[in-house]
């Protein structure tokens, strides 16, 4: 078996950690005695598939663990053959055949069955939700994963608020952001 | 004879932000007030927690209570659409009402769209005019503590000194221009656009209990401090004055009387249990759509079978581009003025008004969701999504819509809530004077795109909501053909008002709460003086 390096590491830390209590992930904060470990309400063996794979597919070395719980449950309760394909695709890149994410779309050229095991992955990650939430119906399929921690704000967390978490004072918004030459 | 006793001087159906107001002004002359709501009283941090785990956060519905007894508008087929238009704006059922989620534009309509047929020879004028409303726009303003600009002509017309007339400066000074807002001025400004601040309710110094905004950007589902107003704040100060706040109290029928008066309503709560309550005045404040159909249901105050009719929001269209810049939208509060050429004009007699609003929402659920529907992953996906929220530009414009007959809303005839009550029906359809509107609103689209060198995201969206419930009890000077007259006062029966945007019988382009305030302000004294 051939895993890329950061696969590899990825499931060292993963494996050890779901092993101790799943409370931890290398590279994650510290978390409150109180609020860890948290209770997995799935197998650790396949949590640590679906960790390990969140983690080469995001490019993500810190995932958190409780969110990982959720975006696995989400994505298994809309599709029971979610797991199925999850373990498809991670046999497909542990076979070596994607050592990266910079070779994704030729990878995905070759396995375009796997294409959207891959995107519901990360969208649930960087979205904070899976499925299609409607916004003028109470009912659709949409289920929660994660807010302050969806990964669609790491890249401007310098410069805009995760709303409703500001870190700003009355009329901070005079001026743009420090980075506005660079941006 | 033993005199008539009352449950209450005055009993106020529905308690959002114009009923609460209402309310208040009662309360605070010493009339005794009861206000039924149908919904439950929740506290903030409920709610916010409630959206900050929904995975619908562009549902701005989701974080609130959706009761069987007590559906709010997004409940599926509670609003059943007749017409070709999909109507459905967010309305909430709680303590507070719909302004708990609102943009909180609080414009004044100008002396003109008061006068639309008058002037323009389409539609329908008010029948009071901007200076006898003009008192009671500053006392509305300073209740809710608008903030707003004392120096800029808001008509859009360029007079060079503040417009429409005031009494008072804005209870609280503008707050300072977001970069975004300030870099689309000097460059789309610059060619002519008339770019205006908004006056809003989001406090920017300690205001009536109320922190000031320090730009948490989501005053739209729910300010998480309660530095923006909603209804809730005059229903708490209504009770603090003596009025009785009556939750989960669903007013089905209002009975009718002896002399063409009311003579109660009579409500029922969650669990089924039915209550008839008397008084000497009754307002009805349960928002544009749930205040005619109660009517309807009631065969009360339709002898111009005007009651539901005239049904009008400002129906909008949007506009989404990437400028060539990094303008950082999403900094600072959710939006904060926009392009104003439109307001008002000769032009009115052929198209709609228009309002260019400006969205400062934070983009990023909206651009990732864009790139990952293109495939974007891996160090691009992060790269892109800052890339183009830096650049994300949003217009949400709106038109002036005229009154149509045919456009209403009814009792619903296949469908009830869990308690038996009809849920809503309705008819509604376009028109050529906003197609006309819109069709110029859209010539300036691709100027705004040009002007910023930018790449357009989405610039035909059809037809959209804007929650503006207009016209449906409409007010006028004949009670053959309106349901109130200037005093909201319904011309049937002398004890009954309407508290709601609803009177409202020619609609601007400016978001009508605050108008609807100040009718009921002025309906407060005018009931006060009666008992």
């Amino acid at each position: 078996m051939t895993m890329s390096k950061m696969l590899r590491e990825a499931w060292r830390a993963v494996s050890s950690g779901a092993r101790r209590s799943a409370g931890h992930v290398a590279g994650t904060p510290e978390r409150d005695a109180a609020l860890s470990p948290i209770a997995l309400p799935v197998d650790g063996h396949k949590f640590s598939d679906f960790l390990a794979l969140s983690q080469f597919l995001t490019e993500k070395s810190d995932l958190d663990p409780a969110v990982a719980t959720r975006a696995f449950l989400a994505l298994t309760e809309a599709d029971e053959a979610f797991e199925g394909h999850a373990n498809r695709l991670l046999a497909a890149i542990q076979d070596g055949r994607l050592a990266d994410m910079d070779g994704f779309d030729s990878f995905m050229a070759a396995h375009p069955a796997l294409r959207s095991t891959a995107m519901r992955i990360i969208s649930a990650w960087y979205l904070g939700y899976t499925g299609t939430p409607a916004p003028l119906d109470t009912e659709d399929d949409a289920r929660f994963v994660a807010y302050e921690s969806a990964l669609m704000f790491r890249p401007t967390a310098d410069a805009t608020a995760v709303p409703s978490y500001t870190r700003g004072r009355t009329d901070y918004w005079r001026h743009p952001p420090a980075s506005l030459a660079t941006d | 004879m033993m005199p008539i006793q009352y449950d209450a001087d005055v009993i106020v159906v529905g308690s959002g932000a114009v009923g609460s107001n209402l309310a208040y002004e009662l309360a605070k002359q010493g009339k005794s007030v009861l206000i039924l709501e149908a919904g439950v009283w929740v506290p903030r941090w409920k709610i916010v927690e409630n959206f900050r785990t929904s995975p619908r956060k562009v549902n701005r519905n989701d974080p609130y209570p959706n009761a069987p007894w007590a559906p709010n508008s997004y409940t599926p087929g509670y609003i059943e659409n007749t017409g070709e238009f999909d109507f459905r704006p967010g309305m909430l059922r709680l303590v507070g009402g719909t302004t708990w989620h609102w943009g909180g534009a609080t414009w004044r309509f100008l002396p003109n769209d008061m006068k639309l047929r008058t002037l323009y020879g389409v539609g329908r004028d008010w029948p009071l005019s901007y200076d006898e409303l003009e008192p009671y726009y500053t006392r509305a303003e300073y209740n809710l503590g608008v903030s707003g600009s004392d120096t800029q002509d808001q008509s859009g017309q360029r007079r060079g000194a503040a417009y429409p007339p005031r009494s008072a400066p804005y209870p609280v000074h503008n707050e300072e221009e977001t970069y975004y807002f300030q870099r689309l001025k000097e460059r789309i400004g610059a060619e002519g656009y008339e770019f205006l601040h908004e006056p809003h309710v989001r406090t920017n110094r300690p205001y009536d209990g109320r922190p000031a905004c320090c730009g948490n950007n989501n005053c739209m589902p729910v300010c998480p401090i309660g530095a923006m107003y909603s209804g809730e704040v005059h229903a708490k100060h209504a009770q603090a004055q003596g009025a009785r706040v009556i939750p989960d109290a669903t007013v089905f029928r209002i009975e009718k009387g002896d002399g063409g008066k009311i003579a109660a309503v009579h409500y029922r709560t969650s669990l089924g249990n039915d209550a008839r309550l008397t008084a000497r005045y009754f307002v009805m404040a349960c928002n544009g759509l749930e205040t005619p159909k109660l009517l309807l249901m009631s065969d009360v105050a339709n002898s111009s079978d005007q009651v539901g009719r005239n049904l009008m929001d400002h129906t909008g269209i949007g506009l989404q581009f990437l400028a060539d810049e990094p303008l950082w939208t999403g900094r600072g509060p959710i939006q904060q003025g926009g392009v104003f050429n439109w307001r008002d004009g000769a032009f009115r007699s052929e198209h709609a008004a228009i309002k260019h609003a400006i969205n400062n929402a934070v983009p990023n659920q909206e651009v990732t969701r864009i790139l990952l529907e293109r495939g974007v992953v891996g160090k691009k996906l992060d790269e892109q999504i800052r890339h183009m929220s830096a650049r994300w530009v949003e217009f949400s414009t709106t038109f002036e819509m005229l009154p149509h007959a045919h456009n209403r809303v009814q009792p619903s005839t296949i469908r009830t809530d869990a308690l038996g009550i009809p849920t809503l029906k309705v008819h509604y359809e376009t028109d050529d004077y906003i197609a006309r509107g819109a069709a110029r609103a859209r010539e300036d689209f691709a100027r705004f795109v040009a002007i910023m060198g930018g790449t357009v995201i989405e610039d035909h969206t059809g037809w959209q909501n804007r929650d503006h419930l207009m016209g449906t009890v409409l007010m006028g000077d004949d009670p053959r053909d309106s349901v109130v007259n200037h005093e909201c006062r319904s011309w049937d029966h002398s004890n009954l008002f309407m508290a709601t945007t609803g009177v409202i019988p020619a609609s601007g382009v400016v978001n009508p709460t605050l108008a609807a305030i100040a009718l009921a302000i002025r309906s407060a004294d005018i009931i006060a003086k009666e008992i």
